[in-house]
């Protein structure tokens, strides 16, 4: 018996049938989320492909049951759900990966399907039953065609995820892990398709486990990369797996249908082996009984036949009349007559007299004057003994129960004998419900001297015979054994004790496969279905166990997205997830608390800035026009040495002034009181004098500065001058200053359609200041645009800065609806761009940071 | 002779740092009969300029502390000097750069390679005789 073969088989078709489901139900969750159209035809394939394993599974238990038209259906009825799988496998794989050529693909895979379902219907098949189920066996041709979309779909995956890798690869860009996932996944597909062809055509059983394995694995892999393909979340196309592993619910859930499915298996080896035996058992020792009643059946018929046969013979009639030369039935007494009639067809009285000769007949008369050949039961009933006992019968050639009883007289002699035969009855075990072709491959009687006299279902061979004749040379009865069926016989006995012959009952191994098969289909059906159940149970319980930490990390979303500190979490209990909840909300009080403070401190810290940097312009002013009195001779000529001082100290004061209005700058941003004056700008002259104002100071460096300013003039932006220039005045200026001798510094100007490189679409134009300076290190290029920021080369050196340049290019231009961005090398250059709107505002007034 | 309405000769500084060129241009002036005054730096160019008071100034752009347009910008800031016309002679050619030092008020802007010593003395003729006649049409 092949137990563990059986549950492997079924219950791996349960298991793929309930993963398909599982599948099928999260493809449809993803879908119900972003509505893309690959996820609902990947979805609908797995459905079918569910269907396609429920409807084999049934197929087995139909053909088990003796359904031979139902279960030939269903076993054709799930290739074919498999081939309309393929296809739809294919239709979801080109609407993923293949772009343009999708046409093609779809194409191929309708004619492949029709191919399949025709190859299925039309084709050869042959229905075979292995380990006790039924299957449906196809040519390796007609396999190949039926597995035709499968294999194409694989191939598929192969191709048109690996060309993406490919180009990723020729890119330089790392391989997206779905492309990878599904890559994987058509090969796994193609190794089901292939080991499928083998094991299931050529016949080669090892390989059905790694069928087995790689469909599996190949459902999975499809499940997961077709889920997370195109997910809006980068995390998931990161780690496609974050798609499961997300959810603490779907985590627990998960482990515990593991741990019951694993349960359930355990189960099942066990109870159904532990069933299969008893059953089988059973099976076993009601044929033995049934047979052994039968055995007993017949010899009470034999003595039945024997007693009406004597009451018959011991008639005084019966008795006068064969004493007479001729015997005369008919003449006799009427009660003699109602005997014979109640007689069935299938009996033949004859009576004999002493010297063999047969004196009348009820069959014909055409016996009657001849001589009765050599026959057991005449020789004793002749020597006056009663016997009855298995036959041949000479007229009709076949074995017949026979009884026959001397008539003697009074005085003891025998005058003759009566012989009575039954041809039919004797045999007959169709009272018997536990002997019908459900449960016993064949039975018959086999006579003494060996010839086969009855069968049904099959005869046995001589061979069996005689093995089955020694053994129950031993014995009454005996079970034998063979490596392929299971063989019961009973002895039987003349009414006088010699053995007459045997009956016997034979059972198939495969009989005992289907039985086994039964039982474990019956078993898998109910486990399944409780694992099902109690997985939802599971599932709903924990969701309902759970909910407290979907509100929290729901809140924390909030809280991290949206600066939301005054939100709390619902959930009162005095479990973990409780005291989580009261942390939590506990913990919200306090930023809440301390982010008042902080703005508060931070609020005051800000008015003195403003307030300082106000007090300074006046000082500064003095000094500016103090040292214009004397720089302009007005408070008598100075000396050389003097005037040299005094220009420095200009120089320095008016960079002071610079460094102020910068702070004053700032603060206005972040205090959101920065109104831009927009109006239409010529963005070329601003860069014409910020050029002009730079020209010098890169002529002392030896720097070549090149204002590329094109020959048309370019739209003009809506913007606000003054602060334009500001932008400029730094992006150059740093140019200027982080550029060594000799270097080059490009000024150009362009139109554009977008705000950045894949930003916002729009008319804009592009100012771009391109210089072969010292660079920004790569790992400090992110945070350029922040604060204060001073890269670590430039940093300690002779180049003076306050950092705040940038930052305030950025919020400036990016208050104007523009952008800036950086692109740099450390050693070879930096370019920074920023844009500017051609189009003119609503009449919106623009303010830093709307609140 | 180069004499003005009052008689007296036209007074012409150059404020250029290369002694050389300073040499030529002086030369070529006095033979054609101006007054030159001469400068080697931006500070002593516009220290000469406040108390002197030239006629005309030629001005070099690239000087070390004080730069050509800072002396221009100066130039234009006080009033002693606001109306005196500025020739910017300079080997500073791209369009930003004469932009600027027009957008700051210069009366031309020269480029040094260009020119020979009697081409500049010829343009400084110009810039003077434009000025008259603008001058003599404002008080007509």
């Amino acid at each position: 018996m092949d137990v563990l073969s059986i549950i492997g088989t079924v219950f791996n078709e349960m298991l793929i049938a309930v993963i398909s489901v599982i599948a099928f139900t999260l493809l449809v969750r993803e879908y119900m989320a972003r509505k893309s159209r690959f996820l609902v035809l990947f979805a609908t394939a797995f459905a079918i492909h569910a269907t396609a394993m429920v409807t084999l599974f049934f197929g087995h238990i139909l053909g088990a049951y003796g359904h031979e038209t139902a279960a030939t259906t269903a076993l054709k009825i799930s290739p074919m759900l498999i081939s309309l799988e393929g296809f739809f496998i294919i239709l979801g794989s080109t609407d993923l990966l293949a772009g343009k050529r999708r046409g093609f693909f779809q194409a191929l895979g309708v004619i492949l399907a029709l191919l399949g379902l025709a190859a299925v219907i039309f084709g050869p098949s042959e229905k075979v039953i292995v380990s006790g189920m039924t299957f449906l066996q196809f040519d390796a041709s007609m396999l190949t065609v039926t597995l035709g979309t499968w294999l194409l779909s694989s191939i598929m995956l192969i191709v048109l995820a690996g060309r993406r890798m490919w180009n990723d690869g020729k890119e330089k860009r790392e391989s997206s892990a779905t492309d990878r996932i599904l890559l994987w996944s058509g090969v796994l597909g193609a190794l089901f398709v292939i080991t499928a062809i083998a094991s299931s055509a050529f016949g080669i059983k090892f390989l059905m486990p790694l069928n087995f394995i790689a469909l599996l694995a190949s459902i999975a892999l499809l499940m997961v990369g077709a889920a997370a393909a195109e997910h809006p979340d980068p995390a998931i196309r990161k780690r496609p797996v974050t798609l499961y592993t997300r959810s603490l619910v779907f985590k627990a859930v998960a482990l515990n249908a593991l741990i019951l499915w694993v349960l359930a298996l355990a189960l099942l080896a066990i109870t159904s082996s532990y069933f299969v035996s008893s059953s089988v058992d059973s099976r076993h020792s009601n044929l033995r009984r049934d047979l052994h009643y039968f055995a007993k059946s017949y010899s009470s018929y034999s003595l039945s036949l024997l007693e009406e046969t004597s009451r018959f013979a011991a008639l005084p009639d019966v008795v006068k009349n064969l004493a007479a030369p001729s015997f005369d039935l008919e003449s006799m007494p009427d009660i003699v007559s109602d005997f014979m009639q109640k007689r069935r067809g299938s009996r033949i009285l004859r009576v004999i007299d002493t010297d063999g000769v047969i004196t009348y007949s009820s069959y014909s008369p055409t016996e009657i004057g001849k001589r009765m050949l050599s026959s057991r039961v005449l020789e004793k009933a002749l020597a006056g003994k009663k016997l009855a006992a298995v036959e041949k019968e000479e007229t009709f050639g076949i074995w017949t129960v026979r009884a026959g009883v001397p008539v003697k007289r009074d005085d003891g002699t025998t005058v003759g004998v009566i012989l009575d035969t039954d041809v039919e009855t004797a045999f007959d075990f169709s009272d018997y419900s536990s002997i019908s072709p459900i449960y016993a491959a064949g039975y018959g009687f086999v006579a003494e001297n060996g010839e086969q006299v009855y069968t049904s279902g099959g005869a046995i061979d001589a061979l069996m015979r005689s093995t089955l004749q020694k053994r129950l040379g031993i014995g009454k009865s005996t079970d034998f054994k063979t490596d392929t069926a299971l063989y019961l016989a009973e002895r039987v006995y003349a009414t006088d004790g010699v053995p007459n012959g045997f009956f016997y009952i034979y059972l198939t191994n495969e009989m005992f496969d289907i039985e086994v098969f039964r039982i474990i289909a019956v078993v898998t059906v109910l486990v399944v279905l409780s694992v099902v159940f109690m997985t939802g149970i599971l599932l709903f319980g924990m969701t309902v166990v759970l909910r407290p930490i979907r509100e929290l990390r729901l809140a924390a979303n909030r809280v991290g997205k949206e600066d939301r500190y005054d939100l709390r979490v619902g959930y009162k209990s005095p479990d973990e997830l409780g005291q989580l909840a009261e942390a939590f909300n506990r913990m919200q009080s306090t930023i809440a608390e301390r982010t008042t403070e902080l703005k508060e401190a931070l609020r005051e810290q800000e008015d003195f800035l403003d307030h300082t940097t106000r007090e300074l312009r006046t000082p500064l002013n003095i000094f500016r026009w103090t040292l214009e009195l004397m720089r302009f001779g007005d408070t008598g000529r100075l000396n050389k040495e003097q005037l040299e001082l005094l220009e420095q100290l200009h120089q320095t004061n008016e960079r002071l002034v610079k460094m102020v209005q910068n702070l004053q700058d700032a603060i206005k941003i972040d205090q959101r009181k920065l109104a831009l004056r927009i109006q239409d700008v010529a963005v070329e002259d601003v860069i014409d004098e910020v050029a002009g104002v730079m020209a010098v100071p890169s002529r002392k460096k030896g720097l070549a500065l090149h204002w590329n300013r094109p020959k048309v003039p370019m739209p003009r932006a809506y913007a606000d001058r003054q602060y334009v220039e500001k932008i400029l005045a730094n992006l150059v200026g740093n140019a200027v200053k982080y550029t060594p001798q000799n270097g080059h510094i490009e000024i150009d100007i362009e139109e554009t359609n977008e705000a950045s490189p894949g930003g916002k679409k729009g008319k804009y134009l592009k100012v771009t200041v391109e210089d072969n300076g010292m660079g920004i290190p790569k790992d400090q290029v992110d945070r350029t645009f922040s604060r204060f920021f001073r890269a670590s080369n430039a940093t300690g050196g002779e180049i003076e800065g306050t950092g705040l340049g940038l930052y305030l290019a950025k919020q400036v231009v990016e208050l104007h609806g523009g952008q800036i961005w950086l692109e740099s090398r450390e050693g070879v250059g930096t370019t920074v761009s920023f844009t500017l709107s051609t189009e003119k505002p609503s009449s919106k007034p623009m303010v830093a940071k709307q609140a | 002779m180069e004499t003005l309405n009052t008689g007296r000769k036209t007074k012409v500084l150059i404020i250029e740092d290369e002694p050389a060129l300073r040499d030529i241009y002086s030369t070529k002036l006095r033979i054609d009969g101006f007054e030159v005054v001469e400068a080697a730096d931006g500070i002593e160019g516009f220290d000469v300029a406040i108390h002197h008071i030239p006629d005309i100034i030629l001005l070099d752009v690239v000087l070390p502390i004080k730069d050509g347009f800072e002396v221009l910008k100066d130039l234009k800031a006080n009033p002693k000097t606001r109306d005196i016309p500025v020739v910017i002679l300079s080997n500073l050619g791209q369009g930003y750069e004469v932009k600027r030092g027009m957008a700051l008020g210069a009366a031309a802007f020269l480029t040094k390679a260009n020119l020979t010593p009697v081409q500049i003395v010829e343009e400084v003729r110009k810039v003077l005789g434009k000025l008259e006649k603008e001058r003599g049409k404002a008080s007509a």
